[in-house]
């Protein structure tokens, strides 16, 4: 993690007294700013730049695509890394959180952040100009996970699908889930500690996956309940993608309940061939949206910083690197071949139609079983009760 | 299997026959013959690397020598391990258990024979007080003094009743008030218990002291065995006589050798023995050895005559020392004799210069082979 | 309190001491003691969305102790746990006894070090490939004909867990058992046989009073790290190796829930303190302590005497 800069450091880096204008802006690299404002659109202000502060899963080195935008805009992007959603919203709740400029949650979090817990920002559409009706597909496009009430609070920037994967070599491929009841699948199946892929579609397998993630109490003991077999055939929960996919490799597993749809991209330069699969009941997507929290200061390099990702160029770039579908129609013929045969897009929405968007259960309710229930349900589904 | 050569007297306890041992290249002990008598106090004396220790552990049952065997009584004991010999020790540092109390510590070889707990009581309470430590019985090692110390690891070592008990250096580290003091006390607990001792010491005063017998080891073997006054009066080679306290040693030549004893020439000299000196002829090269306190001094007479055992000489030094004065006379050829005296009241009798007469008894010299 | 700050006027050694120990110290109390009466007090707390809520009650102490689930790791915990240490502190005594007594460098011990410099993760990865359906023990016996299907138990079992935690906990206790004997000298070996005793009694009546804290410090040491470890039992405990870490750190990430959390905690480590307490009792029992007395007080053992001699 960056240390952050006292005002003295960055006057003995930038080699004198600048103005104070001038230290805000990051100095001369704004003026170049304004030269390159053309090839980046809406960057035009003198404001954008400076320290910038992210809070971003482990896996996205911002620097690498997106360091021209970076370096024309004098941004010092000071990077915090996250493990799990629950690092963003620690810090930004309670008495004293901390100032965050830009960070990300993942879509099934929109409700739970924007208004229970309420840290989200509104955004201002001006400034993220390539967020628009005509660039932008439908199902990505200003949805309640994205914007409520007319105001945008997040925009999405990648996604991607969770659906079953499984080792063609160790395993038949299922028509359907109920197939991973049949006896060739024993000891072969595992689920992953990714409550996002997985509580939805243990909700469709039990027959309640119209409903998830609003089930009444009695709805979410018959899903475990109707689980119970298929645990029954698994021997291990694996903690994390990485963990599934080193159990790939090693041949411990043959089958993956539901997870990332990119893992058989993992598995492949390891020497064991992995199939992304959507059975029968479809799969589950997952989207990753960009906020900006009510503790922001640098606001205006925040907009300008989403707004870098979705541009054609940006979203094309930002997709490529994350292996995962994107949200600018315009991304779609610069996506590199695999990545563009990784989502169907010329279906994209029956895909989506398929594997919906879904949230995650809400905090408190009286009707409907609430988050902390369905974790502590998943957790005696664990160890065996 | 063992062939006695020897029957075993009844009065020994432990017998050594032809022991050898050896660490790799280095030989620390070389045939040694020797029996521990019952009730004796045996004293192992010598200089460092002697290989005295390595004899005691041997006893012991701690190091297993190369050749040779160990008897108890008449039984093999060579390969017997420690836990199963009658015999205890008390360690140069006294290995005292921290985790156990004085009496627990006293008590710990009879409760480990699981004697039943009222007599191990009645036993470690008459050993306390036979060392006087009967009020200790509750304090920990820590607590402890020196001599303390000492007498809880002996009163340990002797509860259990073996048939010998090995002394290592027990004083080594006390102070010489407290030396003095317990070696009486060792000598008392001795004659009461009537236990066999086996002592190890590099000190010739507890050595004489202490003991029944001595056995002056020297590079692995022994030198004599014997009674203190035997080692002292009647050594029977060089390293016996020049190790034990102070010996004129002179080089001479028997020019004699009869049935009634031998004369010897020395430059100075000639000595005359009192008995017969079998095994003595004429041209043998010898040595002459007398203490300083068997040699007179005499103001030398003009023109005396010499006869044997006596030489004339010139005062070169003197030493007051307490209650003695030894004086260094020179003789002619510049060997130095000393000669010491008792002093009652003050002032030396002779000076620096001086030309005296020095002589002695004959039954005070011993004449030893080369 | 008053006599030892007169203490540390006065004296200045004790002073020196005490300022260099109270650096630790107050780390200690900010950034342990405090952070741990503050959980305390949380457990008794709810919390609602991420916030805390002080109404003070036992729910959380009594929902856990109800939920089969919790009992359930805590009985595997314990079971890792002791399985471990016990393991780890029988196979570390012979290598610690051969380093203290039988050679002159400490070489051995180097070498047994050296695997702690590899990465905790990566060794769990490492044992994986050993452990595995398709890994080394398995491939190799099945090439060898001595199985036909790969040994099920090896992996995903708490004895895989058990397995990999003696290996990455064997340095520990080996160093702690080693400096602990070095306390033992040869001597008192030497006087203990000396005094009859056959090479158990040595080890029962001498060693282990005497290296005490060195084999209760390594056992629990290693007890409470293993029970509490929750990374070695995700990736190699399968679905029946599970411990308590496991739902206290959900607790106090995914649903920010930190007064269950802590509840949970205290419970495991109110488990710990029973542990510690039965095995020094069984030590005791057995004789096995140190600084124990087996006899009446000298006031009793002389008048014994005295009325013996009068008999």
């Amino acid at each position: 993690m960056k240390k952050a800069w006292t005002i003295d450091e960055i006057k003995s880096a930038m080699g004198g007294a600048p103005s104070r204008r001038q230290l805000l802006a990051g100095g001369s690299a704004a003026v170049a700013g304004a030269f390159m404002a053309p090839f980046f659109p809406g960057m035009a202000r003198a404001e954008v730049g400076g320290r910038l502060k992210l809070l971003a899963w482990e896996s996205m080195p911002m620097q690498s695509y997106l360091a021209p935008f970076l370096e024309a805009n004098g941004i010092d992007l000071e990077i915090s890394s996250i493990a799990t959603q629950d690092d963003v919203h620690v810090q930004l709740i309670g008495n004293t959180p901390n100032t965050i400029d830009v960070t990300s949650y993942s879509v099934g979090y929109s409700d739970f952040y924007i208004n229970e817990l309420g840290i989200v920002s509104q955004m201002d559409p001006k400034q993220v100009p390539a967020y628009n009706e005509d660039d932008i597909f439908a199902e990505f496009y200003m949805t309640p996970a994205f914007a409520q009430n007319g105001e945008v609070y997040a925009v999405p920037v990648i996604w991607g699908l969770n659906t079953l994967v499984y080792n063609p070599a160790l395993v038949p491929e299922p028509a359907s889930y109920t197939d991973l009841l049949k006896p060739e699948y024993a000891g072969q199946l595992t689920f992953i500690e990714d409550t996002l892929a997985t509580w939805p579609m243990l909700a469709k397998v039990a027959g309640f996956g119209d409903k998830f993630p609003h089930l009444t109490r009695e709805e979410l003991a018959a899903t475990f309940e109707a689980a119970i077999p298929y645990r029954a055939q698994s021997k291990l929960f694996a903690g994390s993608v990485g963990d599934t996919i080193n159990l790939f490799v090693n041949g411990e597993i043959g089958v993956l309940f539901c997870g990332w749809a990119g893992i058989p991209t993992e598995t492949g330069p390891q020497g064991v061939e992995t199939i992304a699969h959507t059975p029968a009941e479809g799969g589950a997507m997952w989207c990753d949206a960009w906020f900006i929290p009510k503790t922001a200061t640098n606001r205006d390099t925040a907009h300008a910083f989403i707004n870098a990702q979705l541009t054609p160029e940006g979203n094309a770039a930002t997709a490529n690197h994350h292996l995962s579908g994107c949200v600018n129609r315009r991304s779609v013929p610069l996506l590199n071949d695999e990545v563009r045969a990784s989502v169907d897009y010329d279906n994209l929405t029956q895909v989506l139609t398929d594997s919906p968007l879904v949230g995650m259960p809400p905090r408190e309710s009286d009707e409907f079983a609430t988050f902390d229930e369905w974790t502590a349900a998943w957790e005696d589904f664990k160890l065996g009760f | 299997m063992t062939f006695l050569t020897q029957p075993v007297r009844e009065t020994d306890i432990v017998t050594m026959r032809n022991l050898d041992k050896s660490f790799g290249t280095f030989v620390a002990l070389r045939d040694i013959n020797l029996e521990i008598r019952k009730g004796e106090i045996l004293t192992f004396l010598g200089p460092s690397g002697c290989g005295k220790s390595t004899l005691m552990r041997i006893i012991a049952g701690f190091e297993a020598p190369s050749r040779g065997e160990l008897l108890l009584h008449d039984q093999d004991m060579t390969r017997l391990p420690p836990e199963r010999r009658p015999v205890n020790m008390v360690f140069q540092r006294y290995a005292l258990f921290p985790h156990l109390d004085v009496f627990d510590n006293i008590a710990f070889g009879l409760r480990i024979r699981k004697l039943p707990e009222s007599e191990v009581r009645t036993r470690v309470m008459r050993m306390m007080e036979l060392v006087q430590l009967d009020k200790m019985a509750s304090r920990w090692i820590n607590e402890l003094s020196g001599g303390q110390s000492q007498r809880v690891a002996l009163a340990r070592a002797l509860v259990n009743g073996p048939e010998v008990l090995l002394l290592d250096e027990p004083l080594a580290a006390l102070d010489l008030k407290i030396r003095q003091l317990m070696l009486q006390e060792l000598r008392r607990i001795q004659e009461s218990t009537g236990t066999t001792f086996v002592y190890v010491t590099h000190d010739q005063d507890e050595a004489m002291i202490l003991s029944s017998r001595v056995v002056l080891m020297d590079h692995g073997r022994i030198e004599q065995v014997g009674t203190p006054d035997e080692l002292y009066f009647r050594p029977r080679s060089l390293f016996v006589a020049r190790f034990l306290g102070e010996m004129n040693i002179l080089p001479a030549r028997i020019v004699e050798a009869s049935d009634s004893g031998v004369v010897a020439r020395f430059e100075g000299g000639t000595a005359r023995s009192a008995t017969a000196q079998p095994g003595y002829a004429r041209e043998d090269g010898t040595h002459i050895a007398v203490r300083p306190e068997a040699i007179r001094i005499a103001p030398a007479p003009e023109n005396a005559p010499v006869g044997h055992n006596a030489c004339l000489a010139r005062i070169a030094a003197i030493e007051p020392i307490g209650g003695r004065v030894v004086y260094s006379a020179e003789l002619p050829n510049g060997t130095r004799l000393r000669a010491q005296r008792i002093r009652d009241g003050g002032g030396a009798d002779f000076s620096i210069g001086q030309p005296v007469l020095l002589s002695w008894e004959p039954n005070a010299m011993t004449i030893l082979r080369d | 309190m008053f006599a030892y700050a007169k203490t540390l006027r006065d004296n200045r050694r004790e002073r020196t001491g005490v300022l260099f120990a109270l650096p630790v110290v107050l780390f200690l109390i900010a950034f342990f003691i405090v952070p741990t009466v503050l959980l305390f007090v949380f457990s008794f707390w709810q919390s609602r969305s991420f916030v805390l809520v002080p109404d003070a009650s036992l729910t959380n102490y009594i929902d856990a102790l109800t939920r089969p689930a919790f009992r359930q790791t805590i009985l595997t915990g314990l079971t890792i746990g002791l399985g471990t240490a016990t393991v780890a502190t029988v196979l570390s005594y012979p290598v610690a006894w051969f380093i203290a007594y039988r050679t002159r460098t400490n070489l051995l011990l180097y070498i047994i070090m050296l695997s702690w410099f590899s990465s905790y993760l990566v060794r769990i990865f490492a044992w994986r490939t050993i452990l595995g359906t398709n890994g080394l023990i398995n491939s190799a016996l099945l090439s060898l004909g001595v199985i036909d299907a790969p040994l099920e138990i090896l992996i995903f079992s708490p004895l895989a867990v058990t397995i990999t935690l003696v290996h990455i906990f064997v340095p520990f206790t080996l160093l702690l058992l080693l400096s602990a004997l070095r306390n033992v000298t040869p001597d008192f070996l030497a006087a203990a046989r000396d005094l009859g005793a056959s090479r158990m009694k040595v080890f029962f009546r001498v060693t282990l009073p005497i290296a005490y804290k060195g084999f209760v410090g390594s056992f629990m040491f290693t007890f409470i790290l293993a029970a509490g470890d929750f990374i070695t039992p995700q990736l190699l405990g399968g679905r029946t190796g599970i411990t308590t870490g496991l739902l206290i750190s959900n607790q106090f990430r995914q649903t920010g829930n930190w007064p269950s959390g802590a509840a949970m905690a205290f419970i495991l480590m109110a488990v710990f303190l029973v542990v510690y307490f039965v095995l020094v009792q069984v030590l005791r029992w057995f004789r096995l302590s140190p600084g124990l007395r087996f006899h009446p007080p000298v006031e009793e053992l002389r008048a014994e005497m005295a009325q013996a001699k009068e008999a």
